[in-house]
């Protein structure tokens, strides 16, 4: 259509109102329309009458022909109006598609820019997408199971509000005295060992009511779920099938060899089963509950349950307080202060990884908003050097929300395109977070990047490109015709007022950096803490290893680990060797209430402490100072039960210094026997890195022998070369022992740290990120700005200013931007350090040390990003900036 | 909407693409060309041929400026647009497979008589 008109000379439909003066278009149209109907009659009755009718009948004929003039003329109009509709509609898409090939035009020659934006885009968006789709998946979605909003994890509270097991008797109570939940199940995690040939795997097993798989609503891959009443029967995980099962349907039928006994697979479970937070390896049925776990003081239990369909969640909460409020009615001083509580099974898996997520999304956010705001100063900053063109083209006649709309267009193009290219960027994420988050995600079998988070993704970008393409549109829109195509040399307000959109721009991105920059600074400097914290132990040229004696063993278990140091020490490379019931910053101790003979503490103040057994040499082969008193020997356990117990516990129990000699108790006052305390060493940092202040206790592994131990090899060379040896000389001992879970004392302490370092890691890259832009944004300001004032810095040198005068005219400004952005980003900290309190470690919100480093760096990067172009405003020649005119 | 039935209202359509293939006319001119072409056979309102044109203006199938007629009149002329040209093409071998679809099923009676 268009083609046809310019070849052909004619003037395009649109032109014709503005040729024709018509008042209004409705009136233009219906005249038209007359006139063209006047004209046809004229022509008909012209004919008719050379063909020799009269003028009268010539005149009804030719109305008679054309039939209803009323009705032609609404018809036609309405027609007509329809057609001017469509050619507004027309070009409107034409021109915004015009703007489209224009904006592609604009950046491809100009492939600096647009790489450079798109790829900030591209990282942006991309990383946005990645963490929105963890998030997602992770935490927001509803769990995998049909009606998922109805499973909740029943658990106790303490008298003090903290979370605890359950006991076998609460939960028979509350099965029977409930009228809100459909289902209870009783469950309990039981690692188990397993034999694959000569491997040893450490299972992660959970053991469940008959009722409780098929209350989740999934079916099994394969098979099907254990029934009330079997024996030795495990479902498998979707993980355990494909690593040792061999991954095909005929899994099912096949042994397991757990804990020495046969145990036959009948089902596997599809992957992204799990109603807990933590891997599980299989599922089997519970045993009846144990004599001693009939006690309701014994907490040992999970459940879980489903609310019947309907209930509102209020009415579980009065129905569970009621039964609890019954049973400690029913059974007053049994176990006093515990209440049922239900809560959304949601919560309980993915709990742990919320704070760090919503941290990570929170910082990538902001990250986001830099870039934008980068691209929105570049934009504007090319928008003004394009003043020239735009007034060009409105002394021609184009309409400024033409030219808005254009650069409006661009932007969106820009956003578009890096969009595009964020896909693979936020595929790669995801990939990389589900690949190297050391504690694993919450769900992440499930966790992808969806049609959902592409669209929403994409929406957001364009989005984004109009929000952040509306302050160089509107400058556009402002842009006078005066300024440029008069002369040159005044530019007039609309570059003060680009300078000062860039300047606020400017000012945001720094304060944003600067809020990152602070909390990445807060959790590197926790981390530092953490790792220079002193454990109570020497890690290094430690080898560890998980020693088992199978169930059935018969033999002596003492004699066997008093001859375990025996052989071990003889194996070259090994200096001294020892083992102990649980690692150190390994967590998960078992821990007691205290008792102190002569001194009995008030009902329910009793401190707790962890215990562990340990083979003689122990704290000499770790490096744990002996403060008071004596090691154990290999005579200890032969007569009156011994302790040793750390300074802590030593300072507080026994403020005189008189803990030796005194006697304990660890666990149960009625059925435990009084410990004699021997000895007093060092604090060790038992269950991570982080605990302080913990009571902790040691018993000689005579005196109360467990089967399974962790062996510690203090060795000559590197520990890891020793393992093989070590391995090989316990087999020799006893070939069938379960060995697993062995490594070096260091790994497992970088191990306990390994999340926190993944979490900075991530929040330190976002704060580079941010800085960099912001280096970027200073840099181009103050480059343009230089360029701008390129006649002024002239004439000042004509005067008579020095090079440091107008270094510091320029630097002035530059420093105003960063201090203005420092404080507003010193507000914004308050946030991020609230958001993040849960993270740090040792150091307090408004850390001197980390605030000074943030003035620093965010000051030494703008400062120097702004110099760089500030150095060349020195070189201006008084003649050649004046002669330029 | 029309009292023709459509498959009148779409030959109308064709009639009028058809006589403006041969150049830009006013309606007064389409209407006379198919007048001529037809001997008079199809007969039809002078308004539906104004019709016909609104509706395949605003279609894009023509297109219509103002110009001015050997006697100096103002004159909406219109002309076919090359979507116009294609829709023409199309139309018109469906129409004429129609009707000689309809011819050969009309003759299988008078040959068996």
């Amino acid at each position: 259509m268009k083609r046809d008109h310019r070849h052909g000379g004619e003037i395009r439909p649109g032109v014709r109102r503005v040729a024709r003066p018509v008042p209004r278009e409705g009136d233009a149209l219906a005249g038209q329309t007359e006139e063209e109907i006047a004209h046809h009659l004229q022509l008909r009755i012209e004919e008719l009458v050379a063909r020799g009718w009269s003028h009268e009948e010539a005149r009804e004929e030719a109305l008679r022909r054309f039939g209803s003039i009323q009705r032609a003329r609404s018809r036609l109009l309405r027609e007509a109006r329809g057609r001017e509709r469509r050619m507004r509609m027309t070009g409107w898409w034409e021109g915004i598609r015009l703007d489209g090939r224009l904006a592609i035009r604009r950046l491809v020659k100009r492939p600096g820019f647009a790489v450079i934006a798109v790829l900030t885009l591209a990282l942006g968006v991309g990383a946005n997408a990645a963490l929105f789709s963890v998030v997602h998946d992770s935490l927001l979605r509803a769990l995998p199971f049909p009606r998922s909003d109805r499973l909740v994890r029943v658990v106790e509270l303490n008298a003090d509000g903290s979370r605890n097991n359950v006991s076998v008797p609460n939960l028979e109570d509350l099965r029977a005295g409930n009228h809100t939940l459909e289902e209870v199940a009783r469950f309990q995690f039981a690692r188990v060992r397993a034999r694959f040939g000569d491997e040893t795997e450490l299972l992660q097993g959970i053991l469940v009511d008959p009722g409780l798989l098929p209350m989740l609503g999934r079916s099994p891959l394969y098979g099907r779920f254990p029934r009330a009443g079997e024996d030795h029967v495990v479902v498998v995980s979707h993980r355990l099938w494909r690593s040792r099962l061999g991954g095909e349907a005929d899994a099912v039928g096949r042994t397991l060899h757990l804990e020495g006994e046969p145990y036959v697979v009948v089902g596997v479970m599809p992957a992204d089963f799990t109603f807990t937070s933590g891997r599980t390896d299989v599922w089997a049925l519970l045993p009846p509950p144990a004599a001693y776990e009939q006690n309701r003081r014994v907490h040992a239990s999970e459940a879980l349950a489903r609310i019947r369909e309907g209930v509102p969640d209020a009415q579980v909460r009065e129905d569970l307080a009621r039964v609890s409020a019954n049973v400690q009615a029913d059974h007053p001083g049994e176990d006093p202060g515990h209440v049922l509580e239900a809560r959304p099974l949601r919560d309980m898996i993915t709990g742990y990884a919320r704070t760090p997520l919503l941290m990570l999304s929170g910082a990538v956010l902001l990250v986001l908003l830099i870039a934008c705001a980068n691209l929105a100063g570049l934009q504007v900053a090319r928008t003004t050097s394009r003043e020239g063109e735009m007034e060009v083209r409105l002394a021609l006649g184009a309409r400024r929300s033409a030219l808005a709309r254009q650069l409006l267009v661009e932007n969106v193009v820009l956003f578009a395109v890096g969009a595009v290219v964020s896909v693979p960027v936020a595929r790669v994420g995801v990939a990389w977070l589900v690949a190297h988050a050391p504690d694993g995600l919450p769900r992440a079998a499930e966790i992808g990047v969806d049609a959902g988070t592409l669209g929403l993704t994409l929406a957001c970008s364009v989005g984004l490109g109009l929000l952040f393409g509306l302050a160089p549109a509107l400058h556009a829109a402002r842009t006078r015709l005066s300024g440029t195509l008069g002369t040159r040399s005044d530019a007039g307000g609309t570059r003060r007022g680009a300078q000062r959109i860039r300047s606020a721009l400017l000012v945001g991105q720094l304060a944003l950096s600067v809020a990152l920059l602070s909390g990445a600074g807060l959790l590197l400097r926790s981390l530092w803490k953490l790792q220079s914290v002193d454990p109570g132990f020497r890690p290094q040229r430690l080898a560890v290893l998980h020693v088992g004696l199978p169930n059935t063993f018969d033999g002596d278990v003492p004699a066997f680990y008093r001859r375990v140091p025996e052989v071990l020490d003889a194996l070259p490379g090994v200096e001294a060797t020892s083992a102990t019931s649980a690692l150190p910053v390994s967590g998960g101790d078992g821990r007691g209430e205290v008792s102190v003979d002569g001194r009995p503490f008030d009902p329910g103040s009793a401190p707790g402490a962890t215990y562990r057994r340990v083979l003689p040499d122990y704290f000499q082969v770790m490096g744990i100072p002996l403060v008071q008193g004596r090691e154990f020997t290999d005579r200890d356990g032969d007569g009156d039960p011994v302790v040793i117990i750390n300074a802590t516990m030593a300072e507080r129990l026994f403020p005189d210094g008189d803990a030796i000699g005194r006697r304990i108790k660890v666990g149960p006052a009625a059925t435990e026997p009084w410990l004699t305390v021997v000895g007093v060493v060092g604090d060790v940092r038992n269950e991570d890195l982080e605990e302080v202040d913990a009571f902790a206790t040691y018993e000689p592994h005579r005196q109360r022998p467990w089967t399974s131990m962790y062996v510690v090899v203090r060795t000559r060379g590197r520990p890891a070369d020793a393992l093989p040896s070590v391995r090989k000389a316990l087999l020799g001992l006893e070939p069938d022992l379960y060995l697993y879970d062995a490594g070096t004392m260091e790994s497992r302490m970088s191990a306990s740290t390994a999340s926190r370092r993944f979490n900075t890691l991530l929040m330190g890259t976002f704060a580079l990120v941010a800085l960099l832009l912001g280096a970027v944004g200073m840099y181009g300001l103050t480059a343009y700005s230089v360029a701008q004032r390129h006649r002024e810095i002239g004439v000042r040198m004509a005067l008579g200013a020095t090079n440091g005068e107008i270094l510091r005219l320029i630097m002035g400004g530059t420093a105003r931007l960063l201090l203005v952005g420092f404080l507003l980003g010193l507000a914004g900290t308050v946030v991020t350090v609230r958001l993040l309190r849960g993270l740090l470690y040792d150091v307090s919100s408004f850390d001197p040390l980390t605030l000074v480093g943030i003035v620093t760096l965010l000051g030494g990067a703008t400062l120097l990003a702004a110099w760089l172009p500030a150095r060349r405003a020195r070189v201006v020649q008084a003649v050649s900036a004046l002669g330029a005119e | 909407m029309d009292d023709s039935i459509p498959v009148v209202k779409g030959t109308l359509d064709l009639l009028v693409l058809k006589a403006l293939m041969a150049g830009p006319a006013h309606g007064f001119e389409v209407a006379s060309w198919i007048e001529t072409h037809s001997d008079g056979a199809v007969t039809f309102d002078d308004s539906a041929i104004y019709h016909a044109l609104y509706r395949m203006e605003k279609r894009g199938l023509v297109e219509a400026e103002w110009g001015v007629t050997e006697n100096n009149r103002r004159a909406r002329y219109y002309r076919v647009t090359r979507q116009g040209r294609d829709h023409l093409a199309e139309e018109s071998e469906r129409v004429l497979r129609f009707a000689r679809t309809l011819a050969t099923i009309l003759e299988v009676g008078r040959e068996t008589r």
